[in-house]
């Protein structure tokens, strides 16, 4: 990889650190500040939200991303990636969502999902998310006969 | 939803088991979620995480609360929907009804309980879990045969010799739409069908029914509908080439061309929708190969076919083959030797039907409910396990065994092209 123009993050806990300008612009908000700031090295003063350790991990994720080439070789160190703790993919989702990084959001979203299928029942679903049930419950009855798929 | 269920009897012992990937959800990591942080989740990333489920988790999703269920007539989700949502490269099942039962149709009086009903419902199945679930086709009239499927939407043509009425169906969301008849009357044509967010695109080639006892591949004809204001109901027509053999019956589209096997001798046809032009194509190996098929996978084509040298000392085998842009075809892929044994076994020389899309192809023995699966990106092959809806109450099949015929279908919870051929009805 050639050397290539650096930007400066700083992070929620005043961290500064380097990445590569092609991998920060991968944000789209980054992308945007810079082009209006256009300077070589900058100092994000906004990146409020962001705890050091996310900032290193989503530079990390983009780096190897380019690194692989192979589709397998990709999605099996993608599923690796994102196999952490819920707290932590939680505050991977919020870094994604806040830095507007699309791949590192949809590859969060998925897991998530994945989550969401693994429910046991719908209960747990509510439970985790903090929804309550408002159906009747003759009409949560009727609702889960008509959209449930019959499977093995 | 269960994972690959492996004390369910295959009947070769030849399967892989799985072993960590995309599609597995991982049971390493700590499944504790902390209700505090999560239930402040923003509503929109929410949103985003129900269009990323796959149907059946999205459907159960429904019964959480009054504003999950809402969601399928959200316009705001929908649009998020069809921006973001990933494919999912399914694969979509139904009986074959043979040319047989047509004939015994004709000759009763009463048109015959069971044949009329074959196709009320179909099997779907998902690659990454090795699940089937059953999907109903009860609003699809009797009459109509599945002949494609694109874009979420599934094409059904009817069965009478003439012009031929084509539906199109999204059964997930029930949705269904009939085009304008074709101009010339046909038998069994080709059909070849590509739908995206904002355009439909069908293709009806052969079986020209130059008299009600004579058939000719002559023609094609083309529909076209997009979101831009241009349509062509049928009006745009070409020849097709001399003394050409389209048994198929299926085309298969990539990157702006239906491509079609055309037989004694193999080669490809293929159609150029922008130029409404057809070529043709050599086929590789030609000379040697058997019950040859088209699949797309990742905006390629590829050729699927066995290989049969009987008089050098060729071992027999299953190949694929990628054509390349600059018109050569590359091999790609060889089935084990092994487990080609064991298929040939199966298959007892009746023949096979490949479909794909994404990195799955599935390989049909003909005549019979029994699959081989393959992963193109992690290059492993196993059995489709038994389709459990096989033999129901709901579907008679006449105590013959279960032939099934697949499509590469991707479940989509939105059509809204099909509102665009809303203005052909009557």
């Amino acid at each position: 990889m050639l050397l290539s123009k650096n930007s400066a993050l700083e992070s929620k806990d005043n961290e500064i650190f380097e990445v590569e300008e092609s991998i920060a612009i991968q944000s789209e908000l980054i992308k945007t500040m810079t082009t209006m700031v256009n300077s070589k090295a900058y100092v994000n003063e906004r990146n409020q939200m962001v705890p050091e350790a996310r900032c290193r991990k989503q530079a990390n994720y983009h780096v190897e991303q380019n690194n692989k080439i192979v589709d397998e070789e990709l999605s099996d160190w993608e599923s690796k990636f994102f196999e952490v703790d819920m707290d932590d993919l939680h505050e991977l989702f919020m870094a994604a969502n806040y830095l507007e990084i699309e791949s590192l959001l949809n590859g969060v979203t998925k897991r998530v999902g994945d989550f969401i299928k693994a429910c046991k029942n719908v209960e747990v679903i509510r439970q985790t998310f903090g929804i309550n049930n408002d159906f009747a419950a003759q009409q949560e009855e009727e609702i889960r006969k008509l959209n449930s798929w019959n499977h093995i | 939803m269960d994972a690959f269920n492996t004390s369910m009897p295959l009947p070769f012992s030849y399967t892989f088991t799985i072993t960590s990937g995309s599609c597995n959800t991982s049971t390493h990591t700590n499944p504790w979620m902390d209700v505090r942080i999560w239930s402040k989740l923003p509503e929109r990333l929410l949103d985003r995480v129900i269009a990323f489920l796959p149907p059946p988790a999205f459907f159960r999703a429904r019964s959480v609360c009054k504003r999950w269920y809402g969601l399928l007539y959200c316009s705001s989700f929908l649009e998020l929907y069809m921006q973001i949502s990933p494919s999912h490269h399914w694969f979509l099942f139904l009986k074959h009804r043979t040319l047989k039962s047509y004939i015994c149709r004709a000759n009763t009086s009463s048109g015959g309980n069971g044949d009329n009903r074959t196709n009320c419902e179909g099997y779907l199945f998902d690659p990454c879990d090795a699940a089937w679930y059953r999907l109903s086709f009860n609003l699809v009239p009797s009459g109509f045969y599945p002949a494609s499927s694109s874009g979420g939407l599934v094409c059904w043509v009817s069965d009478e010799a003439g012009a031929k009425n084509l539906i199109l169906f999204n059964p997930l969301v029930d949705s269904l739409i009939q085009l304008p008849p074709t101009l010339r009357p046909r038998l069994f044509p080709s059909i070849g069908l590509t739908v995206s967010p904002t355009s439909v695109d069908v293709t009806v080639a052969g079986d020209d029914l130059i008299s009600p006892y004579a058939v000719k591949n002559l023609s094609t004809e083309s529909f076209h509908i997009d979101a831009g204001g241009f349509y062509s109901i049928w009006g745009t027509t070409s020849s097709l080439p001399r003394l050409c053999s389209l048994e198929s019956g299926r085309m298969v589209h990539v990157d702006g061309k239906f491509y079609c096997m055309n037989y004694s001798p193999f080669s490809v046809l293929a159609y150029d929708m922008a130029a409404n032009k057809w070529f043709k194509i050599q086929a590789p190996m030609r000379r040697f190969l058997r019950s040859p098929g088209l699949v797309e996978s990742r905006g390629k084509l590829i050729l699927v076919a066995a290989v049969e040298k009987s008089k050098l000392n060729v071992p027999k085998s299953l190949r694929l083959w990628g054509l390349q842009d600059c018109g050569t075809w590359v091999e790609i892929e060889r089935m084990p030797l092994q487990l080609y044994m064991q298929f040939a076994e199966v298959e007892g020389g009746n023949g096979f039907d490949p479909v794909g899309h994404g990195e799955f192809i599935v390989i049909m023995i003909r005549g019979s409910d029994k699959g081989l699966l393959f992963d193109i990106c992690r290059k492993r092959w196993r059995w489709i396990p038994a389709c459990p809806y096989l033999g129901s109450s709901g579907c008679a099949n006449n105590g013959e065994g279960a032939e099934l015929r697949g499509l590469a279908y991707e479940p989509r919870l939105a059509t809204p092209v099909i509102s665009l051929l809303s203005c052909f009805t009557g």
